[in-house]
């Protein structure tokens, strides 16, 4: 750990058996303790212990194949999907273990909502998409408050003024940028606690990249993100902390500002400086 | 083995382009430097011609500013930098217009000089003014050089001898003074010695200026102490 200089540590030139900076946060909504996570006998994520806050946004950056979005899809037991797949350690999401064998990952995914790379709408029309969730977790009373859901969370998404006019048409037909928010607006209309965003902005231009990236700073008051990316600037845009990660560890985790004006690991310094990754 | 911390960028443009500005910048010190030195000579051994000359190379520190400006200023927009590239950039920049305030400051000496030998004053109080120029030239070679190898420790002993060079600042003010009362007919060629002990005072703290950088360049932080300062000449009164 670094003492009075913020110059990085050159003694650290190898990977940390323990994380630079704070791990622990006051208010978590997400603790995760000594996670490990296992695709048959390699092992992609080696002993990560980090806390995501309530209300915060952070990213998680590093080379591909550095177990981010590994770890990222732990946080809603997407995994489970991947039958090599072996998650050890604890993650709880409000104090609550989610690999606890009687929790229902249906619910969990609904708490903790995911937006992927590439938007994926359903094959179904704009009010359908946003509807799904609500209608499968019986979230509605009745017709108009289901039809006062789907407006709230496309509101939400800034995407309310595009699609009014044609709510049934199919989402499939919305530009690239706009089904992205229609998926935001998808995983938002089941009120969640937390949303996973898997490099969401990858197959973006830049100005549909800039309406995601402000969603999320108008979704953070009420939300808890984590973003995973390959954009250093978007990292330092858009997130409160940024974590480090490295061959399946988490090397470096800090405010943003600090990470990307004085990282305390050399390595977190040579990766977002251009010289390896 | 390699370090991790010598490892180049991926893009050898992006490690050419920073190498580049800080070639600039190794210029601009030099180039300064210089400049300071024969303001200094000036002043004990004037010689027209080459006072024309120092003046006229002040347009040289002029440009190499702007292109050290133009080139952080496309870094920073093309290339994004971060951590210590991101404050290599912005020590560049800054760097290169506290030398080119210190180059102004060595027309403005040069042309005092020359003023001084238009005047019919002889037998001046000059070697105090040149010794301080002296130690105030050495300041702005040596803080080139940390600043050439990012020696933050060296930065640091140039920045706390700073201190020297405004009690000699305090002590040149007083003697001119009581000059000025003494000999009151020399009162123009006086004047502008004062300027000039000015000058080299403000030199002193722009070198404390680069000291900063290359310390903030190397820890991203400036030094926690605040500098010494002892210059009094501001408000300095007769009974001083």
């Amino acid at each position: 750990m670094a003492e009075a200089t913020n110059k990085p540590d050159l003694s650290l030139a190898e990977l940390p058996r323990q994380t630079v900076g704070e791990v622990h946060v006051e208010n978590p909504r997400i603790t995760t303790r000594n996670v490990n996570v296992f695709y048959g006998d390699k092992c992609a994520i080696d002993d990560v212990t980090i806390d995501i806050a309530e209300r915060e946004v952070i990213s998680f950056i590093g080379p591909s194949g550095c177990g981010k979005s590994t770890f990222l899809r732990c946080l809603n037991r997407m995994n489970d999907t991947i039958s090599i797949c072996r998650v050890d350690g604890e993650i709880k999401l409000d104090g609550e273990d989610i690999y606890a064998p009687d929790v229902d990952v249906v619910p969990l995914r609904a708490r903790v909502g995911m937006v992927f790379q590439k938007p994926n709408p359903f094959p179904k029309s704009i009010f359908d998409n946003v509807a799904y969730g609500p209608r499968i977790h019986g979230l509605a009373d009745d017709k108009a408050h289901l039809a006062s859901i789907v407006e709230e969370a496309l509101e939400r998404a800034g995407l309310w003024n595009e699609v009014k006019d044609r709510l049934l048409q199919p989402g499939t037909g919305l530009s690239g940028g706009q089904q992205q928010r229609l998926c935001i607006a998808r995983a938002i209309a089941v009120s969640p606690e937390v949303i996973l965003m898997d490099e969401p902005c990858s197959a973006l231009d830049p100005i549909a990249t800039a309406k995601i990236e402000e969603l999320i700073h108008a979704l953070s008051s009420e939300y808890t993100i984590v973003i995973v990316t390959h954009s250093m600037q978007q990292a330092a845009r858009v997130s409160h902390r940024t974590a480090y990660f490295h061959l399946g560890r988490l090397v470096e985790v800090g405010e943003t500002n600090k990470v990307f004006t004085a990282p305390q690991h050399i390595m977190t310094q040579n990766y977002i400086t251009g010289r390896f990754g | 083995m390699k370090r991790m911390s010598d490892i180049n960028h991926t893009s050898s443009v992006f490690e050419a382009e920073l190498a580049e500005l800080d070639a600039k910048v190794g210029k601009l010190a030099d180039l300064a430097a210089r400049q300071l030195k024969s303001s200094v000579k000036a002043l004990f051994d004037f010689k027209v011609e080459k006072v024309d000359k120092l003046i006229k190379r002040d347009d040289r520190l002029d440009r190499l500013e702007m292109q050290v400006a133009e080139q952080a200023v496309e870094i920073l927009a093309i290339r994004s930098p971060q951590a210590t590239d991101l404050r290599q950039v912005i020590a560049a920049q800054k760097a290169a217009t506290i030398y080119e305030r210190m180059g102004d400051y060595a027309r403005n000496t040069a042309n005092r000089a020359k003023a001084i030998m238009g005047t019919e004053a002889s037998d001046l109080p000059l070697e105090h003014l040149v010794a301080m120029g002296t130690i105030v030239t050495g300041m702005v070679i040596d803080v080139g050089v940390a600043y050439s190898k990012v020696d933050a420790d060296l930065a640091m002993e140039i920045r706390d001898s700073d201190v020297k060079v405004d009690e000699l600042h305090n002590e040149i003010h007083r003697q001119l003074i009581a000059y000025l009362q003494d000999v009151p007919e020399n009162a123009v060629a006086t004047s502008h010695m004062l300027f000039i002990a000015k000058n080299f005072e403000r030199v002193g703290d722009y070198a404390t200026g680069i000291a900063e950088l290359i310390y903030y360049r190397a820890n991203a932080d400036m030094p926690e102490n605040f500098r010494q300062k002892a210059d009094q000449t501001s408000w300095m009164t007769d009974d001083d």
